[in-house]
């Protein structure tokens, strides 16, 4: 579907996704739609197929049926730095980094995927680049570790490392998956503010997997609700909350 | 605590030195060792610095020594004259490495292959080669070619064993500062990105796969660059150069030295290699038994060699503009 201007509305569309694994239906005919600029919470119950859906969407996992379309482009089953490429980003669910480098040889990670890999030239970012390192270093608290091996942070610290990563890629489509497990009540209100400023400061739509629920309260206007693999129910935080359904479902089920 | 850079200006002042001070036999005995120092350092940069665990590197070494033979002799139809010269040797060695570790990195890492299978594929594919040239009668079968031409360049011959000697130095330092180089550029940063968490890099956008094939290239080229140097400097070749022994022995060298540095895996060939020369004819068997055990010993006691920690330093070469690191680093990359 086109906007006045021929710009897709949608900046990803996932038409009747499905994903088996041998005789497992991990994702089944699956629709979704994301507007640009939007943050959007996915909750449901463990094994519903969140992660599985996001595998799809990245391309570390090839679609049984059903395509995936981003800003108007089909991508469904293209490698993944092809589709990184694209602006494309995601935090894993386990904690990704690269253990055995420092937090500041993360961050520089990203930049050199920007610029044509020299085999022989210095392996330096810029003084701007620099400075925008130290800049989101400083947003996600870990300005204080940029010496420090990646390996020795903390869980949660691991978490923001990822998403400082993510953001230096300057992501057009950022997802999230559980971006506050294991993390203090404290350290997870940190994480939604940050969440919450990335969307409104910048033109990044975000997706987050959230199993916290104050974390989703606070973060998100819409929510998608999955179970066994399609989407339950869509909507804001208090109908999601007075849904008798999801409570079963999930609410229910898990608290 | 030392300054960083001494022991690694000591073992350049050393290996410069040599000629000067040492017989005629040392410095015969030392052109080897620098030949096979360097043959370490291409190890240690598909193992050290990427993660590819090669088990049949000394193919890329033996087949580098064959062509220079081959080519010096003007065993190859319609290559004489200055195609039948030492650097025509030279180059020929390290293009074909380079072309045949492009299509062979093709196949292996778009087969997907890593860790174990990786080391047993290619291991295969040395003994594979090596039992071919056993049995090719052109090239001398089992033993090999000899009678290799001395280096010369533009006339100039490198009859001379200190001349050779101080010509092999040079290139083996010339070798050194290209690979440093490699591992130090962004495209090293990515290459250790990639080693560290393949599945992470790629979500960066970096085609894992194209990164190993060319670094499995650059590997294969220096050690062919050895392996000409080899031909040339032994006045021989042999089917040994390819297989299964040679193949270990490097992957011992490199795992002593510290594969996670340059010049460390250097020293681990050039310490092990000249133990060898003076031990294994007084302990004859137990010699195999004796490096095998240290092997085992320094895999499980001291993964960074008995040289990452003296000569290799982990913040050198990392971007100026890179921030102080700590000093509470427990393990880690050195380069
Ligand atoms: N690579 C895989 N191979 C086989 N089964 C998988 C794989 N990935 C996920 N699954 C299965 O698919 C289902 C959905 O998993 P997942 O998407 O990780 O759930 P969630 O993230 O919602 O907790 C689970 O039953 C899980 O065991
Ligand atoms: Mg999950």
């Amino acid at each position: 579907m086109l906007a006045g201007d021929g710009k897709p509305k949608h900046i990803l569309e996932v038409n009747g996704l499905r994903k088996t694994f041998g005789g497992l239906t991990a994702v089944e005919n699956l629709d979704l739609r994301l507007e640009y600029g939007e943050l959007r919470c996915i909750i449901g119950p463990n094994g519903c197929g969140k992660t599985t859906l996001f595998n799809l969407i990245t391309g570390n996992l090839k679609p049984t049926a059903g395509r995936v379309i981003f800003e108007g482009r089909e991508i469904t089953a293209w490698p993944v730095p092809e589709i990184s490429r694209l602006g494309i980003y995601r935090k894993f669910q386990v904690p990704s980094v690269f253990e055995g480098l420092t937090v500041y040889e993360n961050m520089r990670i990203p930049y050199f995927a920007r610029m044509k890999p020299s085999i022989l030239g210095r392996s330096s970012v810029s003084r701007n680049e620099h400075q925008e390192i130290m800049e989101l270093l400083e947003r996600v608290n870990l300005a204080g570790q940029a010496g420090e091996l990646a390996g020795n942070l903390a869980h949660g610290q691991k978490q923001w490392l990822e998403i400082g990563m993510v953001l230096a890629s300057r992501p057009r489509l950022m997802l999230l998956d559980e971006p506050t497990a294991g993390m203090t009540i404290a350290e997870t209100k940190i994480t939604a503010d940050l969440v919450q400023e990335i969307s409104e400061s910048s033109n990044i739509s975000v997706m987050v997997i959230e199993h916290d629920l104050g974390f989703v309260k606070e973060v998100a206007r819409k929510i998608t609700v999955m179970y066994k693999g399609s989407i339950f129910r869509e909507g804001t935080y208090e109908e999601i909350q007075a849904d008798k359904d999801i409570h079963d479902i999930y609410l229910g089920r898990h608290r | 605590m030392l300054i960083p850079g001494i022991p690694r200006l000591l073992v350049l002042a050393f290996f410069l030195l040599l000629p000067f001070v040492g017989n005629l036999y040392l410095v015969n005995q030392f052109t080897l060792l620098l030949v096979y120092g360097m043959f370490a350092m291409s190890l240690s940069l598909l193992w050290g610095y990427v993660g590819l665990l090669c088990f049949g590197h000394a193919v890329f070494f033996g087949l580098g020594a064959y062509i220079m033979a081959m080519v010096t002799k003007q065993m190859i139809p319609g290559m004489d004259g200055i195609l039948s010269s030492s650097l025509a040797g030279i180059l020929a060695a390290v293009g074909f490495n380079a072309l045949f570790a492009l299509i062979l990195g093709w196949f292996l890492f778009y087969g997907r292959l890593s860790g174990p299978y990786l080391g047993i594929v290619t291991l295969a594919i040395s003994v594979l080669v090596e039992r071919i040239f056993i049995n090719w009668y052109y090239t001398g079968g089992y033993n090999g070619i000899s009678s290799v031409p001395a280096l010369s360049f533009a006339g100039w011959e490198f009859s001379d064993p200190r001349h050779l000697y101080l010509l092999v130095f040079v290139l083996s330092l010339c070798a050194y500062l290209f690979l440093r180089r490699v591992v130090n550029s962004p495209f090293g940063a990515i290459i250790s990105a990639i080693k560290h968490n393949e599945a992470r890099a790629e979500s960066f956008g970096f085609h894992a796969t194209k990164y190993k094939i060319k670094v499995f290239a650059i590997g294969a080229s220096v050690a062919g660059l050895a392996g000409a140097l080899f031909a040339a400097a032994a006045e021989f070749v042999s089917p040994t150069e390819l297989g299964f022994k040679m193949s270990t022995e490097v992957l011992i060298w490199t795992a002593l030295g510290g594969r996670e540095g340059l010049i460390a895996s250097f020293m681990g060939a050039v310490t092990v290699k000249l133990l060898e020369n003076y031990l294994s004819e007084a302990l004859s068997e137990y010699w195999v038994l004796i490096i095998g055990f240290i092997f085992l010993l320094s895999v499980i006691f001291f993964p960074q060699g008995l040289f990452g920690r003296l000569l290799e330093n982990r913040n050198k070469g990392w971007s100026v503009t890179s921030p102080q690191r700590s000093k509470t680093k427990k393990e880690g990359r050195v380069c």
